[in-house]
C-alpha cells in the first residue's frame, strides 16, 4: 500500500543520510600532521593552477611533517575560523602567516618563529605618493579584520581604517580607487603588486616609535607542549639541511635574512 | 573585469565545492525536517513543560544568526565529549539551526487544518496520536512542501558559512580562485550561477506541487 | 443516589444537570433528560440555544463544565481512555461533514475500524462497501470528497460513523450546509436508519423529518430545556410562549 512504501523510502533516505555523514567523518588520521590554513594569501598559502594548496607555509609544513615521519594533512578554511577550529581539535596546528602577538599567545601555543616579515603599505602612486606611514594621515586604508595589519594601521595618526572580512575585498577597493592604501604583510603585498604593476609597496618597519617587524609562528593548542617540541625540532632540522633556504629563495627571490632557531 | 574563461578553467574546482554544498544541504535538510517535525509536534502536543522547552529552543534559534549557531554547536559538541569531523559537525549544526524554522512550518500547517477534521477523528474514537498520523499529518504533507522548499533554498545559501568551520564549500572555493587569479568577481559570479542551478529545480518543483494542491 | 440509579437503569443515556461554559459565557445552564434504547430524539431551538453544544458534550468533543452523563449504565469519567471507548460507541455526524479529503469514500469509512478497532483491512473494506451501498454511494467508493456534492459527502460521513457500530448516533444539524435540493438524500438515509432501530439524537430545523421520525422533541432556548414532548404535542400544542414564538418563525412542513 502507498503508505508503507512511503515509510520505507523515508527510512532508507534517513539511513543513507546518516551513513553519508558518518563515512564522511571517517578519515584515517594516524601518521599525519593535521593542520589548517586559509589558502587565499599568496605567497604563503594559495591555490596553484589546479587549485591545489601551495605556498611557502604549505611546503614548509610538508617538510616539517617529513622530518616528523608523518604526512602533511591540510584542511582549508576561512582565516577567522582557524584558531577556533584548532581549539575545537579539528586539526592540531595552524600555519597561516600568523604573527606572534602577546594577545594570541594567551590563546595558543606558538612554535619558534619561522619567518620574519615587515609590514607593507600598498598604494597607487598615480593617486598618492606615500614615502612614510605618516603620509597616510587624512587618508583611508583597508585592512583585514583580526590581523596585525589592522592593529598597525590604527597606529598611524589621523588615518581612517576600513576593516574588511577578507583582504581581497580591500585590494578590490584599492584598485577601484575607493581607498588610498592597503596595509598588510610586506611579502603578501609585493606578490599582489607584482601582478598589478600600477601599485607600489612601501616596506615599513616602524610607525613612529612602534617597531612593526613581526614574526610568524605555527599555532597549536596551549596544552599541546609535546607537539610544540616535535615541531620545533623538525623545523630546526629543515633549516639545518638547507631546505628552508631553498624554499625561501623559491618564494621570496632572496636569501633568508632570518633563520629560525 | 569579468572573464568567462576563469569560470570555465576552474569549473572542476567550483563543482567540487558545489558537491560539498549540495550534499551538505541535502543531508542537513533531511535531519532538519525530521527534527523539525518532532520538535513541532512536541511543542504543540507535548504538554506544558515540553511545550515550554521546545518554545524556548525555537525562539532562541530563530533569533540567533545562523553563523553563531553553527559555531556554538560546532564548538560546544567537543566540550560535551562529541568530537565530530567537519561534515557531520556541519550537518548537525545546520540541522539544529533549521529544525527550529521547520518546526514552525509544521505548526502552521497543522493549525491550518480545520478543527472539524480532528473532531471527526476523535468522534470515531481515535487517540490524538492516531488522529495525527492518519488524518492530520497526511493533510499537512502537501501544505508544508512549498515552505520546506523555501527553507531548502535558505539552507543552501547558509552552507556558505561552513567555511568558518574549515569546510570547502562552493563559495570558499570561489574565493580561493579569486585570490589566486586576482579576479575576484568572476569566480563569485560563477558560484552564483551554480547556486541558482541548484536551487531552481527545487523552487520549480515546489510551485508545481502548490498548483497540485488546489 | 438510589433514585437516580433506578431512573438510569435500562436507559441508554442520562444527562444530569449539565452545564457548559466557554470562558465566562455559560451556554448550557442546567439540562437534564434521559433517553431509551432505540429512541429517536430531536433537539430544536433558535441559534445560540446550546443545542449543538449539548450534543457535542455527549461524546465529550466539548467537555462539560459540570453535571453528569451516564451512558449505557456507566457514569462517564473524564479519563482519556474512558472517553475514547465512549466515542467508539457513539457516532457523530457534523454540520460541516468533516469527511477526510485525502482519502477516498471507501477509505474514509474503513479508517475508523482499521485504526481504532484494529480490524483487518480486507474485512473493514468489505463492510465499508456494504455501508456505502446502504447510503447509496457504491459508485463513489473510489472517489475523493473533493469530487462529491455536499449530500454525497454527508452520506459518506454517516457511513463512516456507522462503521464503528455505535449504540447511539448524534446528528449535529446534518443538513444545514447542504443545498436544498440535495437535503432529501441525507434525510432519506436518516429515516431508514431510524426505521432500522438506531438510537439517535438529531439537532435539526427540518420539521418534516422530526414529525416523521421523532419519538420525542426537546425544545431548547438560552441553554435550558423549555419544553419536551411528542412531535404532535410540541408542534401542534406548544405550551411555552418561547416555543410558540420559535415555531411561528419556522415553516411547518
Amino acid at each position: 500500500m502507498k503508505k508503507t512504501a512511503f515509510a520505507r523510502i523515508v527510512v532508507l533516505v534517513v539511513v543513507a543520510a546518516m551513513m553519508v555523514t558518518v563515512l564522511a567523518g571517517c578519515k584515517a588520521k594516524t601518521g599525519t600532521l593535521n593542520w589548517g590554513t586559509d589558502p587565499t594569501y599568496a605567497p604563503f598559502e594559495y591555490a596553484d593552477a589546479n587549485n591545489k594548496p601551495t605556498g611557502f607555509d604549505v611546503e614548509l609544513m610538508e617538510a616539517i611533517a617529513v622530518k616528523m615521519g608523518k604526512t602533511s594533512n591540510l584542511t582549508s578554511g576561512a582565516f577567522d575560523g582557524l584558531l577556533l577550529a584548532l581549539q575545537g581539535k579539528k586539526f592540531d596546528a595552524v600555519c597561516a602567516a600568523m604573527t606572534i602577538t602577546p594577545d594570541r599567545e594567551k590563546e595558543v601555543l606558538f612554535s619558534i618563529p619561522y619567518y620574519r616579515a615587515d609590514m607593507g603599505i600598498m598604494y597607487n602612486p598615480a593617486k598618492n605618493n606615500i614615502t612614510k606611514p605618516e603620509d597616510l594621515a587624512g587618508k583611508t586604508v583597508g585592512v583585514q579584520t583580526g590581523t596585525t595589519g589592522e592593529i598597525d594601521a590604527k597606529l598611524i595618526a589621523g588615518v581612517k581604517v576600513n576593516s574588511y572580512p577578507d583582504i581581497q575585498l580591500a585590494t578590490l577597493d584599492l584598485e577601484n580607487g575607493k581607498i588610498d592604501a592597503v596595509v598588510n604583510d610586506y611579502p603578501v603585498c609585493t606578490t599582489y603588486a607584482s601582478a598589478h604593476t600600477e601599485l607600489k609597496v612601501l616596506d615599513t618597519t616602524s610607525i613612529g616609535s612602534q617597531d612593526l617587524t613581526q614574526v610568524y609562528g605555527i599555532a597549536m593548542r596551549t596544552d599541546d607542549t609535546q607537539l610544540k617540541t616535535d615541531i620545533d625540532a623538525a623545523l630546526l632540522k629543515v633549516v639545518a639541511d638547507g631546505t628552508y633556504a631553498t624554499l625561501y629563495r623559491k618564494y621570496f627571490f632572496a636569501d633568508p635574512p632570518y633563520l629560525p632557531k | 573585469m569579468f572573464k568567462w574563461s576563469i569560470i570555465f578553467e576552474n569549473l572542476p574546482f567550483l563543482l567540487a565545492g558545489a558537491w560539498t554544498t549540495l550534499s551538505l544541504t541535502v543531508v542537513s535538510m533531511i535531519f532538519a525536517t525530521l527534527a523539525g517535525l518532532l520538535v513541532g509536534l512536541l511543542n504543540m502536543f507535548g504538554g506544558k513543560v515540553i511545550g515550554a522547552i521546545t518554545r524556548v529552543y525555537i525562539e532562541v534559534v530563530r533569533g540567533t544568526p545562523a553563523l553563531l549557531l553553527i559555531l556554538i554547536v560546532y564548538y560546544a559538541l567537543p566540550r560535551a565529549g562529541l568530537n565530530l569531523s567537519q561534515f557531520p559537525a556541519a550537518a548537525v549544526s545546520l540541522a539544529v539551526c533549521y529544525a527550529a524554522y521547520i518546526a514552525e512550518v509544521f505548526r502552521a500547517a497543522v493549525e491550518s487544518i480545520p478543527k472539524g477534521q480532528s473532531e471527526a477523528a476523535f468522534s470515531l474514537g481515535m487517540s490524538r496520536a492516531q488522529a495525527l498520523r492518519h488524518v492530520i499529518l497526511p493533510q499537512t504533507f502537501r501544505r508544508v512542501l512549498p515552505p520546506l522548499a523555501n527553507e531548502f533554498a535558505a539552507l543552501i545559501k547558509d552552507t556558505s558559512l561552513v567555511a568558518f568551520i574549515s569546510m570547502q564549500d562552493l563559495l570558499f572555493n570561489a574565493k580561493i580562485i579569486g585570490a589566486r587569479t586576482y579576479n575576484i568577481m568572476s569566480p563569485y559570479i560563477g558560484a552564483a550561477i551554480i547556486y541558482l542551478i541548484m536551487t531552481t529545480p527545487v523552487m520549480q518543483w515546489s510551485r508545481y506541487l502548490e498548483k497540485k494542491v488546489e | 443516589m438510589a433514585g437516580d440509579m433506578m431512573m438510569s437503569q435500562g436507559k441508554l443515556l442520562a444527562i444530569d444537570d449539565l452545564h457548559k461554559s466557554f470562558g465566562s459565557l455559560e451556554v448550557i445552564k442546567g439540562v437534564s433528560f434521559d433517553m431509551d434504547f432505540k429512541e429517536r430524539l430531536v433537539l430544536m431551538g433558535p441559534s445560540g440555544s446550546g443545542k449543538s453544544t449539548l450534543v457535542r458534550c455527549i461524546n465529550w468533543i466539548e467537555p462539560p463544565s459540570a453535571g453528569r452523563i451516564t451512558f449505557d449504565g456507566k457514569v462517564v469519567e473524564a479519563g482519556k481512555s474512558d472517553i475514547r471507548r465512549l466515542r467508539e460507541e457513539i457516532g457523530m455526524v457534523f454540520q460541516q461533514f468533516n469527511v477526510f479529503p485525502h482519502l477516498t469514500a471507501l477509505q474514509n469509512v474503513a479508517l475508523g475500524p482499521i485504526v481504532v478497532k484494529k480490524t483487518a483491512r480486507k474485512a473493514a473494506e468489505t463492510e465499508a462497501m456494504e455501508l456505502l451501498a446502504k447510503v447509496g454511494l457504491s459508485h463513489r467508493a473510489d472517489h475523493k470528497p473533493g469530487q462529491m456534492s455536499g449530500g454525497e459527502q454527508q452520506r459518506v460521513a454517516i457511513a463512516r460513523a456507522l462503521a464503528m457500530h455505535p449504540k447511539l448516533m448524534l446528528f449535529d444539524e446534518p443538513t444545514s450546509s447542504i443545498d436544498v435540493e440535495l437535503i432529501h438524500e441525507v434525510l432519506d438515509v436518516m429515516v431508514r436508519l431510524a426505521d432500522e432501530g438506531m438510537t439517535m439524537i438529531v439537532v435539526t430545523h427540518e420539521m418534516g423529518f422530526a414529525k416523521e421520525v421523532a419519538d420525542r422533541v426537546i425544545f431548547m432556548d438560552e441553554g435550558l430545556v423549555i419544553e419536551t414532548g411528542s412531535p404532535s404535542e410540541v408542534f401542534e400544542h406548544p405550551q411555552q410562549e418561547r416555543t410558540q414564538s420559535f415555531l411561528s418563525k419556522v415553516h411547518l412542513a
